[in-house]
């Protein structure tokens, strides 16, 4: 296992440095002076002059490339002009407020989407297998931030049920366990939204790897044991079907991210999409590119918490690794 | 016998395959009304879709089918001129995309060893990448020109069919009738792309309907965060000027949304369909 944990990391390895070339490399290829993107659009001259000394703006490309990757390995990836402190930190001020919206969607997203695709994908015809089918391919196809403005009038306009913007009722200054409820009630709405199109991707490929599944050698002899058609279906397939599964749903942390986002601005959620929003609008620049390498980080570590995981459901992963 | 009938008929026959299928015909009948909607949208759009026509946030009316926004443009108008952009976009990427991601996989899987190697490290790498915060980057960064927005998306979507055709190549380049052409002395080159590729496409047929969809989805999103192009109407910039008035003007979300949603629609029946008609060649 440990083996197998240290060679993934060695594995990652050129990835980061990938990332960290296609960064640099953008930062060269952009119109104008380098320096604007490395140092924001502030028009401070002094700065500026500080800023081409440290990335060592007139030596080589080489040079640059080893300045640049050696700053971010120290932890400093620029510095925000309209925040007016380290990019990190303030990036790192906003993941909390993400990562719940994330994970709540995520959660929900799994426990629904798994579960109407197994309903599904145990009655390939019939009429509720052809109502979840339909559903999820709907879901699929909504824009996120349009569920969004249609849950926010509906939901929270129309009916009042939950409150239009923001994580919590700060006029209110809940306390404790108030508190807790206060954001989860805020927390309801967006975490739903974002579940919608999850859940329609699970749905499917839950659903279609099930039907492929059941016609497979392992499933017949099951059935031929005399077992229920549940018990197949519980223990022997959905076992299989899972590792698909959870591939897919490692794979779409990007998406789940790029998601959460664009529901944030919908719903003034004041996580990374806020931030992403409001440094473009500053064009902040150094805040822009920190944010896609947090991005492209958090990617790859949830991929390797994937894989690591994988060896949990599938054992003849673990075998070949060793 | 009564066979099931993608077994039943020649994989040449594969549009019967798929007219047999409701969901496809609607999705493809969707499709085609859009297409038309994009090619004649200076036609059919009843007023300039910059132009005030109308008093501003006026309601839906007869006058103005989908109301009109702040500016009293037309909501219709914009609508209809807003499948352009997404049809731009979408047609666009997937065909740049499908064009890189055929070369990588076709040399992948075909002169595989050390360039096999490399070529799906760097795809398995790419693949890692969060697309929509570096299309976000380079678009803020270089611009946001309708055709730059569509090429350098589909240099983010490649690696999908990149690794489909690879190992589709895998399972094909040994078969019989390649190894016969070889036997007769066809160039390499000739094998790769006339043998090989035609055998092997099918999955990327699909893979390209649903970057269509993605396409579309992706650009939606960036116009939403007011990174779209400045100089056309797209969805994404509608429903991002609506976001202001979701409680005074349901109407200046709804219809674009609706649009969106329809098209993405569209496309995901289009490529569920073409699964089935072409199943003896995929294995999705």
């Amino acid at each position: 296992m440990r083996a197998y944990l240290v060679r993934r990391l060695l594995q990652l390895a050129p990835v980061v440095l990938l990332i960290l070339a296609i960064n640099f490399t953008l930062i060269q290829l952009a119109p104008g002076d380098p320096v604007l993107i490395l140092a924001g659009d502030s028009g401070n001259e002094t700065y500026y002059a500080e800023m081409r000394a440290k990335y060592g703006l007139d030596r080589p490309a080489y040079e640059q490339f080893a300045r640049y990757v050696l700053n971010i390995l120290r932890g400093d990836f620029g510095y925000s002009f309209r925040y007016g402190q380290p990019v990190f930190a303030v990036i790192l001020e906003r993941v909390p407020a993400t990562l719940l919206l994330m994970l709540t969607a995520q959660t929900i997203a799994i426990i629904v989407g798994i579960g109407l695709g197994m309903i599904a994908g145990s009655r390939p015809s019939g009429n509720l297998g052809l109502f979840i089918r339909t559903g999820a391919a709907l879901g699929y196809a909504l824009p996120v931030f349009w569920i969004g403005q249609l849950s926010i009038l509906f939901f929270a306009y129309q009916l009042g049920w939950f409150p239009v913007y923001g994580m919590e009722s700060l006029r209110a200054g809940y306390t404790g366990i108030a508190r807790v409820f206060d954001i989860a009630h805020h927390l309801a709405l967006p975490a739903l939204t974002l579940a919608v199109v999850e859940i329609g991707l699970l749905v499917r490929l839950t659903d279609a790897t099930l039907r492929d599944l059941s016609g497979e050698d392992f499933a017949r002899t099951a059935r031929a044991k005399g077992l229920r058609e549940t018990i197949v279906v519980r223990r022997h397939i959905l076992r299989n079907a899972l590792l698909p599964v959870v591939t897919a749903i490692g794979g779409q942390l990007g998406a789940l991210l790029t998601g959460a986002v664009l529901v944030e601005i919908v719903f003034a959620w004041p996580g990374l999409g806020r931030l992403l929003y409001d440094a473009m609008l500053a064009r902040d620049y150094p805040l822009l590119m920190a944010m896609f390498l947090v991005s492209a980080f958090g990617v790859v570590i949830g991929n390797l918490i994937t894989d690591l995981l994988y060896t949990r459901i599938d054992p003849r992963v673990r075998f070949e690794a060793r | 016998m009564n066979l099931p009938l993608e077994y039943a008929l020649p994989p040449r026959h594969w549009f019967i395959r798929y007219a047999h299928q409701p969901g496809a015909l609607v999705g493809l009948g969707i499709g085609l009304v859009i297409l038309l909607i994009a090619i004649f949208a200076n036609i059919i759009a009843p007023t300039n879709p910059k132009v005030t026509v109308a008093d501003a946030l006026h309601a839906p009316s007869l006058a103005h089918w989908f109301g009109a926004d702040d500016l009293g443009r037309d909501t219709f108008s914009n609508v209809i001129h807003g499948t352009r952009v997404a049809l731009i976009v979408g047609l666009v990427t997937a065909l740049t995309s499908t064009l890189i991601g055929t070369l990588v996989g076709l040399v992948s899987g075909y002169v595989g060893g050390w360039w096999d190697d490399l070529l799906m490290r760097v795809t398995e790498t790419f693949q890692m990448l969060p697309r929509f915060f570096l299309a976000l980057l380079l678009v803020s960064l270089f611009g946001s020109n309708i055709m730059w927005v569509a090429l350098m998306l589909g240099l983010t979507f490649w690696t999908g069919p990149a690794r489909l055709l690879r190992s589709q190549v895998l399972s094909i380049k040994n078969r019989e009738f390649v190894i016969a052409a070889r036997s007769i002395g066809a160039h390499e080159l000739a094998i790769m792309f006339r043998h090989v590729l035609p055998n092997a496409f099918a999955p990327v047929v699909v893979s390209a309907a649903r970057q269509i969809a993605g396409a579309i989805l992706t650009e939606a999103g960036l116009s939403f965060l007011g990174l779209g192009d400045p100089t056309l109407v797209s969805w994404g910039q509608l429903l991002n000027n609506a976001q202001r008035f979701i409680r005074t003007a349901w109407w200046l979300f709804v219809f674009p949304g609706a649009a969106l949603a329809l098209t993405i629609l569209s496309t995901t029946l289009i490529a569920d369909g073409l699964v089935a008609a072409l199943r003896p060649q995929t294995h999705e």
